[in-house]
């Protein structure tokens, strides 16, 4: 696969990162106010928190990091224990951004699955950001990063993407419906 | 009131999901794996509904059916499965281990009650 086409995928997966993390953040923390700022200049660590979840496969692989601060990560998860502010203990709001890297992964794996790729997710993790001062970048890997922004509040997003084999990706279209409830 | 058992291993779903429950009406316990849900629902055979997480820790939500299909004990209990994950190879096992309904997430609560309510009637 030429690099070219190379950036043009990995431009193309990381365009629908973001917007699943965007809608799913949405979603889970029940805040419609939430925007992407594009970010290409932000330092590797940009939070204390580190949540992350690997999506790969025989053509691809794909790693979404979410870092944050103590007092952003209260503010997105808050609606999502239903505003109880003496529930939101921190174990609460790292499981919080725990589904929010596995909601974004799910998405992943199932545009990708449209378009013939098949791949795996990773249970989610959470970590101390500091520890993304020890990755060595892979060559030929492409990273994005973006902010996801809501008042006060921030959430630095990356998305590291290494493709193995060429494919086209026909749809990135994934729009959840009626549907999603099947009765089997 | 159905007695219904959330299966998830992120507090933050069962949580949502178990206040939502509650406020349609519904008794509701909670299990943060696939064993742990095989354990409680030993402890609890009463159980109405089961809403269980496909990807866990431990054992999985497909295992821990497989497990509760192969003990015979409980051959009429609805299972929900709540996944990010739709492929067709996924929801055939489900079907062969007992699933009845398959949910991807995220999903609108709203929705989810409604399917609970036509299954499970609050008398």
């Amino acid at each position: 696969m030429s690099s070219e086409q190379q950036s043009v995928n990995s431009l193309r997966l990381a365009k629908l990162v973001q917007s699943a993390s965007v809608s799913n953040l949405k979603f889970l923390s029940k805040r419609n106010d939430i925007e992407i700022i594009e970010s290409p200049n932000l330092p590797l660590v940009a939070g204390h928190w580190m949540a992350l979840i690997l999506v790969s496969g025989a053509d691809l692989r794909l790693t979404f990091h979410a870092q944050f601060m103590s007092t952003s990560a209260k503010y997105f998860a808050e609606r999502a224990y239903r505003g109880q502010a003496d529930s939101l203990t921190q174990k609460r709001t790292l499981d919080f951004f725990r589904e929010f890297c596995n909601l974004v992964a799910g998405q992943q794996k199932t545009v990708l699955a449209k378009n013939g790729i098949k791949t795996e997710a990773s249970l989610p993790a959470v970590a101390r950001g500091f520890d993304e001062l020890f990755y060595q970048p892979i060559p030929g890997s492409h990273m994005v990063q973006w902010k996801l922004v809501s008042q006060d509040a921030l959430i630095h997003c990356l998305v590291f993407i290494d493709l193995f084999n060429s494919f086209s990706l026909k749809t990135t279209e994934d729009s959840p419906s009626d549907s999603d409830i099947e009765v089997l | 009131m159905p007695l219904v058992m959330i299966i998830d291993d992120s507090e933050t779903l069962r949580f949502g999901l178990r206040a939502d429950l509650e406020k349609a009406g519904y008794t509701v316990i909670e299990a943060v794996d696939g064993a742990d849900g095989f354990s409680k629902l030993e402890a609890n055979p009463a159980v109405d509904l089961l809403i269980s997480d496909l990807n866990m820790p431990r054992v999985d939500g497909l295992a821990m059916c497989k497990q509760i299909q192969d003990s015979g004990k409980y051959p009429n209990l609805p299972i929900f499965m709540l996944t990010t994950d739709v492929s067709t190879e996924l929801k055939e096992t489900g079907k062969k281990v007992g699933v009845k309904v398959w949910i991807r997430k995220p999903f609108q609560s709203e929705r989810l009650i409604a399917v609970v309510k036509k299954l499970l009637p609050i008398a």
